[in-house]
């Protein structure tokens, strides 16, 4: 138990220890000493996906979680830049990337350039209130589905990389996996 | 440097657990960089139009004030005493710096300034006075208004914004006698 609230406190904590999550001048948070942070209730964020998806459909849901995706990854490579910081392409480096921009914890579980990648999320408690609040008919993953695509396509070689879903947590998976093929 | 007691608060109030920062133990929260988030905002506001980001935003809102009030067991009685740092809290957790100008729940009235929310800074350097973001955030504050602070039915309106070149955002339910009459006065100076 003791084990589980040290892990669980573990990134947060290091980030704030390592003056990674600060800020300067107003007093919000700052990521790598650029990124401005906001917070939003994670049920409420579930249910605002699944609003949208509801009213759009999965196509439009899918792509506004690519924007974020994307977004998110190409302001995280703006900051290396300018803080002259090399980001290498390591597969580690950019699920702990995913992470610290507050999209969960993920893994890359296989992975061949320009060709094939797949992706488990481990921890992503959005994807769990969306099935505890909209059970099979939750649409969440896909907005996930496009927000680590966004990531993908900027950190890996494989552009325009689009995930499809392989197994789904709201449809009884024990977890959210992505793949992508060329 | 981060003020030492925004720190101080920050450690204290928040925690990461299961991968998600939680409030006081007891409330989930999810965090994102700022621009993203205006971007994704802006795109729903544009496709979808202001009135039902608004709406949206009230509906998500009203699932987080419940949340607040139920978790973090928040009485009527002793809110107006704690409203300065349960602000400064918000604050820290990226809502923007809250003015509380005026606060009538007998007459359900309310005023405020706001300043340094990052999403809206974000919103309007991006999207200048195309920026539909404020819709989004004032249907929220007006969820938390209305069932938090008791200001009942509370609506919110922009009486003044900072992408039209006032210093705050001007947010207010019931204050002016007539809508716009802010802007109205401008216009004709």
């Amino acid at each position: 138990m003791v084990k589980e609230e040290k892990e669980d406190s573990s990134l947060f904590d290091e980030l704030m220890a390592k003056n990674i999550l600060v800020s300067t001048d107003k007093n919000y948070l700052i990521l790598f000493k650029n990124i401005s942070i906001s917070m939003y209730g994670a049920r409420a964020w579930a249910f605002t996906l699944q609003q949208i998806a509801l009213k759009k459909g999965e196509k439009y849901i899918f792509d506004l979680g690519y924007l974020m995706g994307k977004d998110s990854a190409e302001e995280v490579n703006e900051t290396f830049k300018k803080l002259g910081v090399f980001l290498s392409k390591e597969i580690k480096k950019i699920t702990s990337i995913i992470e610290a921009t507050g999209f969960g914890i993920t893994e890359i579980t296989s992975y061949i350039p320009k060709k094939r990648v797949e992706l488990k999320i481990i921890k992503n408690p959005i994807l769990e209130f969306g099935k505890e609040l909209y059970g099979e008919k939750s649409d969440i993953c896909l907005f996930y589905a496009g927000v680590y695509s966004g990531f993908i396509s900027n950190f890996l070689d494989l552009k325009d990389c689009k995930l499809a879903i392989k197994e789904c947590i709201s449809k009884g998976d024990k977890n959210c996996s992505f793949y992508y093929e060329k | 440097m981060m003020d030492n007691i925004f720190k101080k608060i920050l450690m204290r109030t928040l925690k990461i657990k299961h991968g998600l920062p939680v409030l006081l133990n007891k409330v989930d929260f999810v965090m994102f960089p700022a621009r993203a988030m205006a971007k994704m905002v802006q795109k729903v506001g544009e496709d979808l139009g202001e009135t039902y980001l608004n709406r949206l935003g009230y509906d998500a809102g009203l699932m987080v004030a419940k949340e607040f009030v139920e978790s973090l067991n928040w009485v009527e009685k002793g809110l107006a005493l704690r409203i300065k740092s349960i602000f400064t809290m918000f604050e820290v957790m990226g809502f923007g710096k809250i003015d509380l100008k005026l606060w009538d729940t007998k007459e359900s009235r309310i005023l405020l300034h706001l300043i340094n929310h990052p999403v809206i800074i974000y919103g309007i350097k991006l999207f200048g006075k195309r920026e539909r973001i404020c819709s989004f955030y004032m249907g929220i504050f007006s969820a938390h208004a209305h069932y938090e602070l008791k200001v009942n039915g509370c609506n919110l309106i922009e009486t003044q914004c900072i992408s039209r070149g006032a210093p705050y955002c001007e947010w207010s339910y019931n204050y002016f006698k007539k809508t716009g009459e802010k802007k109205k006065k401008k216009k004709s100076r």
